[in-house]
Protein backbone atom coordinates (compact mmCIF):
# COMPACT_ATOMS: atom_id res chain seq x y z
CA UNK A 1 0.00 0.00 0.00
CA UNK A 2 2.81 2.41 0.98
CA UNK A 3 4.59 1.63 -2.28
CA UNK A 4 1.42 2.45 -4.25
CA UNK A 5 1.13 5.83 -2.45
CA UNK A 6 4.76 6.61 -3.25
CA UNK A 7 4.12 5.66 -6.87
CA UNK A 8 1.18 8.02 -7.09
CA UNK A 9 3.05 10.89 -5.41
CA UNK A 10 5.82 10.51 -8.00
CA UNK A 11 3.09 10.39 -10.68
CA UNK A 12 1.66 13.71 -9.45
CA UNK A 13 5.08 15.37 -9.08
CA UNK A 14 6.15 14.28 -12.56
CA UNK A 15 2.84 15.41 -14.01
CA UNK A 16 3.09 18.86 -12.45
CA UNK A 17 6.75 19.23 -13.47
CA UNK A 18 5.91 18.47 -17.10
CA UNK A 19 2.88 20.77 -16.93
CA UNK A 20 5.04 23.64 -15.65
CA UNK A 21 7.53 23.08 -18.49
CA UNK A 22 4.60 23.10 -20.96
CA UNK A 23 3.16 26.34 -19.56
CA UNK A 24 6.48 28.17 -19.11
CA UNK A 25 8.25 27.24 -22.33
CA UNK A 26 5.34 26.66 -24.74
CA UNK A 27 4.48 23.92 -27.15
CA UNK A 28 7.55 23.72 -29.37
CA UNK A 29 10.31 23.49 -26.70
CA UNK A 30 8.05 21.07 -24.82
CA UNK A 31 7.85 18.79 -27.87
CA UNK A 32 11.65 18.95 -28.28
CA UNK A 33 12.13 18.04 -24.62
CA UNK A 34 9.50 15.29 -24.49
CA UNK A 35 10.60 13.53 -27.67
CA UNK A 36 14.18 13.39 -26.40
CA UNK A 37 12.88 12.15 -23.05
CA UNK A 38 10.96 9.39 -24.83
CA UNK A 39 14.07 8.26 -26.69
CA UNK A 40 15.98 8.19 -23.41
CA UNK A 41 13.06 6.35 -21.78
CA UNK A 42 13.01 3.76 -24.56
CA UNK A 43 16.73 3.12 -24.04
CA UNK A 44 16.28 2.75 -20.26
CA UNK A 45 13.25 0.45 -20.60
CA UNK A 46 15.17 -1.64 -23.13
CA UNK A 47 18.15 -1.94 -20.78
CA UNK A 48 15.83 -3.05 -17.96
CA UNK A 49 14.08 -5.56 -20.25
CA UNK A 50 17.42 -7.20 -20.98
CA UNK A 51 18.21 -7.14 -17.22
CA UNK A 52 20.99 -4.59 -17.47
CA UNK A 53 21.96 -3.12 -14.11
CA UNK A 54 21.70 0.67 -13.90
CA UNK A 55 22.86 2.25 -10.64
CA UNK A 56 20.36 4.57 -8.88
CA UNK A 57 17.63 3.86 -11.48
CA UNK A 58 17.45 0.25 -10.23
CA UNK A 59 16.96 1.35 -6.63
CA UNK A 60 14.28 3.81 -7.68
CA UNK A 61 12.45 1.19 -9.75
CA UNK A 62 12.70 -1.40 -6.97
CA UNK A 63 11.11 1.12 -4.63
CA UNK A 64 8.37 2.26 -6.97
CA UNK A 65 7.53 -0.30 -9.64
CA UNK A 66 4.63 -2.73 -9.33
CA UNK A 67 5.70 -6.39 -9.20
CA UNK A 68 5.54 -8.35 -12.49
CA UNK A 69 5.49 -5.17 -14.53
CA UNK A 70 8.11 -4.07 -17.05
CA UNK A 71 10.27 -1.46 -15.33
CA UNK A 72 9.54 2.05 -16.52
CA UNK A 73 6.52 1.01 -18.63
CA UNK A 74 4.05 3.33 -16.87
CA UNK A 75 6.40 6.32 -16.94
CA UNK A 76 7.14 5.83 -20.63
CA UNK A 77 3.43 5.78 -21.51
CA UNK A 78 2.90 8.80 -19.24
CA UNK A 79 5.44 10.80 -21.24
CA UNK A 80 3.99 9.54 -24.54
CA UNK A 81 0.56 10.67 -23.30
CA UNK A 82 1.89 14.16 -22.57
CA UNK A 83 3.52 14.37 -26.00
CA UNK A 84 0.25 13.28 -27.59
CA UNK A 85 -1.53 16.08 -25.74
CA UNK A 86 1.07 18.65 -26.85
CA UNK A 87 0.55 17.65 -30.50
CA UNK A 88 -3.19 17.41 -30.74
CA UNK A 89 -4.58 19.94 -28.21
CA UNK A 90 -4.77 23.68 -27.84
CA UNK A 91 -2.91 25.17 -24.87
CA UNK A 92 -5.77 25.25 -22.36
CA UNK A 93 -7.27 21.96 -23.48
CA UNK A 94 -3.80 20.51 -23.09
CA UNK A 95 -3.41 21.79 -19.53
CA UNK A 96 -6.88 20.45 -18.67
CA UNK A 97 -6.12 16.96 -20.03
CA UNK A 98 -2.74 16.98 -18.27
CA UNK A 99 -4.52 17.79 -14.99
CA UNK A 100 -7.00 14.95 -15.49
CA UNK A 101 -4.15 12.57 -16.25
CA UNK A 102 -2.09 13.77 -13.30
CA UNK A 103 -4.67 14.26 -10.54
CA UNK A 104 -7.64 12.12 -11.57
CA UNK A 105 -5.63 9.02 -12.36
CA UNK A 106 -3.44 9.30 -9.23
CA UNK A 107 -6.27 9.95 -6.75
CA UNK A 108 -8.46 7.23 -8.24
CA UNK A 109 -5.73 4.80 -7.16
CA UNK A 110 -4.99 6.45 -3.79
CA UNK A 111 -8.66 6.48 -2.77
CA UNK A 112 -9.71 3.47 -4.83
CA UNK A 113 -7.43 1.01 -3.00
CA UNK A 114 -9.19 1.93 0.28
CA UNK A 115 -12.65 1.58 -1.28
CA UNK A 116 -14.99 -1.26 -0.36
CA UNK A 117 -17.64 -1.23 -3.09
CA UNK A 118 -16.55 -2.91 -6.32
CA UNK A 119 -17.74 -1.64 -9.69
CA UNK A 120 -20.44 -3.79 -11.37
CA UNK A 121 -18.33 -4.24 -14.53
CA UNK A 122 -14.95 -4.63 -12.82
CA UNK A 123 -14.62 -5.96 -9.28
CA UNK A 124 -10.91 -5.04 -9.21
CA UNK A 125 -11.84 -1.34 -9.22
CA UNK A 126 -14.06 0.47 -6.72
CA UNK A 127 -16.86 3.01 -6.94
CA UNK A 128 -14.87 5.24 -4.56
CA UNK A 129 -11.90 5.20 -6.96
CA UNK A 130 -14.02 6.17 -9.96
CA UNK A 131 -15.73 8.97 -7.99
CA UNK A 132 -12.31 10.20 -6.81
CA UNK A 133 -11.18 10.29 -10.44
CA UNK A 134 -14.11 12.56 -11.32
CA UNK A 135 -13.80 14.84 -8.27
CA UNK A 136 -10.03 15.31 -8.48
CA UNK A 137 -10.23 15.97 -12.24
CA UNK A 138 -12.57 18.90 -11.69
CA UNK A 139 -9.77 21.53 -11.28
CA UNK A 140 -9.33 21.08 -15.05
CA UNK A 141 -12.69 22.87 -15.45
CA UNK A 142 -10.93 26.11 -14.49
CA UNK A 143 -8.96 25.97 -17.77
CA UNK A 144 -11.73 24.73 -20.05
CA UNK A 145 -15.06 25.73 -18.49
CA UNK A 146 -17.48 23.88 -20.73
CA UNK A 147 -19.56 20.72 -21.01
CA UNK A 148 -17.04 19.04 -23.30
CA UNK A 149 -14.54 18.85 -20.47
CA UNK A 150 -17.07 17.26 -18.12
CA UNK A 151 -17.88 14.67 -20.79
CA UNK A 152 -14.16 14.07 -21.21
CA UNK A 153 -13.77 13.54 -17.43
CA UNK A 154 -16.68 11.10 -17.24
CA UNK A 155 -15.52 9.07 -20.25
CA UNK A 156 -11.95 9.03 -18.91
CA UNK A 157 -13.20 7.81 -15.51
CA UNK A 158 -15.17 5.05 -17.25
CA UNK A 159 -12.17 4.09 -19.39
CA UNK A 160 -9.93 4.05 -16.33
CA UNK A 161 -12.35 1.70 -14.57
CA UNK A 162 -12.22 -0.83 -17.41
CA UNK A 163 -9.74 -3.65 -17.32
CA UNK A 164 -7.66 -3.37 -20.48
CA UNK A 165 -4.14 -3.92 -21.72
CA UNK A 166 -3.86 -0.25 -22.74
CA UNK A 167 -2.10 1.89 -20.16
CA UNK A 168 -4.30 4.60 -18.56
CA UNK A 169 -1.57 7.17 -19.23
CA UNK A 170 -2.22 6.92 -22.95
CA UNK A 171 -5.88 5.85 -22.84
CA UNK A 172 -7.02 9.05 -21.06
CA UNK A 173 -5.28 11.53 -23.44
CA UNK A 174 -6.58 9.67 -26.52
CA UNK A 175 -10.16 9.73 -25.19
CA UNK A 176 -10.04 13.41 -24.23
CA UNK A 177 -8.38 14.52 -27.48
CA UNK A 178 -11.01 12.61 -29.50
CA UNK A 179 -13.86 14.12 -27.45
CA UNK A 180 -12.49 17.66 -27.88
CA UNK A 181 -12.03 17.09 -31.63
CA UNK A 182 -15.55 15.65 -32.04
CA UNK A 183 -17.15 18.52 -30.11
CA UNK A 184 -15.14 21.06 -32.11
CA UNK A 185 -17.09 19.93 -35.14
CA UNK A 186 -20.44 20.44 -33.41
CA UNK A 187 -19.94 23.81 -31.63
CA UNK A 188 -23.62 24.37 -30.92
CA UNK A 189 -23.56 21.69 -28.26
CA UNK A 190 -20.70 23.26 -26.28
CA UNK B 1 10.30 27.50 -38.49
CA UNK B 2 11.93 25.33 -35.90
CA UNK B 3 15.43 25.68 -34.61
CA UNK B 4 16.92 22.43 -35.90
CA UNK B 5 15.83 23.01 -39.51
CA UNK B 6 17.46 26.44 -39.46
CA UNK B 7 20.56 25.00 -37.81
CA UNK B 8 20.89 22.33 -40.50
CA UNK B 9 20.10 24.65 -43.42
CA UNK B 10 23.62 25.85 -44.07
CA UNK B 11 25.67 22.91 -42.84
CA UNK B 12 27.11 20.03 -44.82
CA UNK B 13 28.23 16.67 -43.37
CA UNK B 14 29.67 14.63 -46.31
CA UNK B 15 28.89 11.08 -45.10
CA UNK B 16 25.59 11.98 -43.50
CA UNK B 17 24.66 13.91 -46.64
CA UNK B 18 25.18 10.80 -48.78
CA UNK B 19 23.13 8.71 -46.34
CA UNK B 20 20.32 11.29 -46.31
CA UNK B 21 20.15 11.63 -50.08
CA UNK B 22 20.27 7.85 -50.55
CA UNK B 23 17.41 7.22 -48.10
CA UNK B 24 15.36 10.08 -49.52
CA UNK B 25 14.57 7.70 -52.37
CA UNK B 26 11.44 5.75 -51.34
CA UNK B 27 12.39 2.58 -53.21
CA UNK B 28 15.80 2.45 -51.57
CA UNK B 29 14.23 3.10 -48.16
CA UNK B 30 11.72 0.27 -48.51
CA UNK B 31 14.33 -2.14 -49.87
CA UNK B 32 16.91 -1.25 -47.18
CA UNK B 33 14.32 -1.46 -44.40
CA UNK B 34 13.12 -4.91 -45.49
CA UNK B 35 16.70 -6.08 -45.87
CA UNK B 36 17.54 -4.80 -42.38
CA UNK B 37 14.51 -6.57 -40.91
CA UNK B 38 15.41 -9.86 -42.61
CA UNK B 39 19.08 -9.70 -41.57
CA UNK B 40 18.46 -8.68 -37.95
CA UNK B 41 15.59 -11.17 -37.52
CA UNK B 42 17.80 -13.95 -38.84
CA UNK B 43 20.96 -12.99 -36.93
CA UNK B 44 19.23 -12.50 -33.57
CA UNK B 45 16.63 -15.27 -34.09
CA UNK B 46 13.70 -12.92 -33.51
CA UNK B 47 11.15 -14.62 -35.75
CA UNK B 48 8.60 -14.61 -32.91
CA UNK B 49 8.65 -10.80 -32.85
CA UNK B 50 8.12 -10.48 -36.60
CA UNK B 51 4.26 -10.24 -36.59
CA UNK B 52 4.32 -7.40 -34.06
CA UNK B 53 7.05 -5.59 -35.97
CA UNK B 54 5.38 -5.92 -39.38
CA UNK B 55 1.87 -5.05 -38.16
CA UNK B 56 3.20 -2.01 -36.27
CA UNK B 57 5.06 -0.92 -39.40
CA UNK B 58 1.99 -1.39 -41.61
CA UNK B 59 -0.42 0.41 -39.26
CA UNK B 60 1.93 3.30 -38.49
CA UNK B 61 2.78 4.01 -42.11
CA UNK B 62 -0.89 3.79 -43.14
CA UNK B 63 -1.81 6.22 -40.35
CA UNK B 64 1.01 8.56 -41.35
CA UNK B 65 -0.40 8.81 -44.89
CA UNK B 66 -3.89 9.56 -43.51
CA UNK B 67 -2.64 12.10 -40.94
CA UNK B 68 -0.57 13.89 -43.61
CA UNK B 69 -3.71 14.71 -45.59
CA UNK B 70 -5.74 15.46 -42.45
CA UNK B 71 -3.24 17.94 -40.98
CA UNK B 72 -2.00 19.35 -44.30
CA UNK B 73 1.16 20.92 -42.85
CA UNK B 74 3.49 22.57 -45.39
CA UNK B 75 7.06 21.39 -45.77
CA UNK B 76 9.92 23.62 -44.51
CA UNK B 77 11.30 23.76 -48.06
CA UNK B 78 8.10 25.46 -49.24
CA UNK B 79 8.48 28.09 -46.51
CA UNK B 80 11.83 29.62 -47.31
CA UNK B 81 14.16 26.86 -46.12
CA UNK B 82 16.57 25.68 -48.79
CA UNK B 83 16.33 21.89 -49.16
CA UNK B 84 19.29 19.73 -50.14
CA UNK B 85 17.14 17.59 -52.47
CA UNK B 86 14.17 18.37 -54.72
CA UNK B 87 11.43 19.70 -52.46
CA UNK B 88 8.43 17.31 -52.55
CA UNK B 89 5.86 20.08 -52.96
CA UNK B 90 3.07 17.68 -53.91
CA UNK B 91 2.89 16.09 -50.42
CA UNK B 92 2.46 17.37 -46.87
CA UNK B 93 5.01 17.35 -44.06
CA UNK B 94 3.40 16.19 -40.81
CA UNK B 95 4.30 13.48 -39.86
CA UNK B 96 7.46 12.22 -41.55
CA UNK B 97 6.73 8.79 -43.06
CA UNK B 98 10.46 8.01 -43.18
CA UNK B 99 10.72 8.63 -39.43
CA UNK B 100 7.54 6.61 -38.80
CA UNK B 101 9.20 3.60 -40.43
CA UNK B 102 12.30 3.94 -38.25
CA UNK B 103 10.44 4.53 -34.99
CA UNK B 104 7.97 1.69 -35.61
CA UNK B 105 10.88 -0.72 -35.91
CA UNK B 106 12.45 0.77 -32.80
CA UNK B 107 9.38 0.53 -30.56
CA UNK B 108 8.37 -2.95 -31.67
CA UNK B 109 11.83 -4.37 -30.94
CA UNK B 110 12.08 -2.99 -27.41
CA UNK B 111 13.78 -5.57 -25.19
CA UNK B 112 15.18 -7.44 -28.20
CA UNK B 113 18.84 -7.72 -29.20
CA UNK B 114 18.19 -5.94 -32.49
CA UNK B 115 16.97 -2.80 -30.67
CA UNK B 116 20.33 -0.90 -30.70
CA UNK B 117 20.61 -1.34 -34.47
CA UNK B 118 17.11 -0.01 -35.04
CA UNK B 119 17.87 2.84 -32.61
CA UNK B 120 20.81 4.01 -34.74
CA UNK B 121 18.83 3.49 -37.97
CA UNK B 122 15.73 5.38 -36.76
CA UNK B 123 17.63 8.33 -35.27
CA UNK B 124 19.76 8.73 -38.41
CA UNK B 125 16.70 8.43 -40.64
CA UNK B 126 14.75 10.99 -38.59
CA UNK B 127 17.63 13.47 -38.49
CA UNK B 128 18.26 13.03 -42.22
CA UNK B 129 14.77 14.38 -42.98
CA UNK B 130 15.44 17.55 -40.98
CA UNK B 131 18.95 17.83 -42.44
CA UNK B 132 17.58 17.70 -45.99
CA UNK B 133 15.08 20.45 -45.18
CA UNK B 134 12.03 18.40 -46.18
CA UNK B 135 10.72 18.02 -42.61
CA UNK B 136 10.86 19.99 -39.39
CA UNK B 137 11.75 18.49 -36.00
CA UNK B 138 8.06 18.85 -35.18
CA UNK B 139 7.16 16.44 -38.04
CA UNK B 140 9.73 13.93 -36.87
CA UNK B 141 8.57 14.07 -33.23
CA UNK B 142 5.00 13.58 -34.47
CA UNK B 143 6.18 10.40 -36.16
CA UNK B 144 7.36 9.10 -32.80
CA UNK B 145 3.88 9.58 -31.30
CA UNK B 146 2.21 8.00 -34.32
CA UNK B 147 4.53 4.99 -34.14
CA UNK B 148 3.54 4.49 -30.50
CA UNK B 149 -0.15 4.53 -31.50
CA UNK B 150 0.55 2.07 -34.32
CA UNK B 151 2.39 -0.17 -31.88
CA UNK B 152 -0.46 0.05 -29.37
CA UNK B 153 -3.06 -1.03 -31.94
CA UNK B 154 -0.80 -3.81 -33.23
CA UNK B 155 -0.24 -5.07 -29.69
CA UNK B 156 -3.99 -5.05 -28.92
CA UNK B 157 -4.66 -7.02 -32.12
CA UNK B 158 -1.99 -9.60 -31.35
CA UNK B 159 -3.01 -9.95 -27.69
CA UNK B 160 -6.61 -10.54 -28.84
CA UNK B 161 -5.35 -13.18 -31.26
CA UNK B 162 -3.28 -14.60 -28.38
CA UNK B 163 -0.18 -14.24 -30.54
CA UNK B 164 1.73 -12.42 -27.75
CA UNK B 165 1.25 -12.15 -23.99
CA UNK B 166 0.84 -8.46 -23.20
CA UNK B 167 2.75 -8.67 -19.91
CA UNK B 168 5.95 -9.14 -21.89
CA UNK B 169 5.52 -5.95 -23.91
CA UNK B 170 5.37 -2.29 -22.93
Amino acid sequence: MKKEYERQIIHILLGFTLMIIYVLFGNEPFIYFMSLLILLGLILVHLKMINYKIPFIDQLLLRLERPNEIAGRGTLWFIVGFLLIAFFSTKYEGIAIMLILTLGDAFSTIIGVRGKRGLPHNKQKTIEGTLAFIVFSLPAYYFVPNVTLLICIIFSALAESLDSSINDNVKIPIICILIFKIFETIPMLI
Amino acid sequence: MDLLVKLFENVYFPIFHEFSVLFDNDNILVFATLLLIVILTYVFKEKVNLPLLLITLLLSTTMSVLVKDWVGAPRPCTMGIESKVDCPVDSYAFPSSHAVIGFSLLISTLGKLSFPFYLVFSVLLALSRVYLGVHSYFDVAGSLVLSFIGYLIARILLVKLRAIPYEKRI
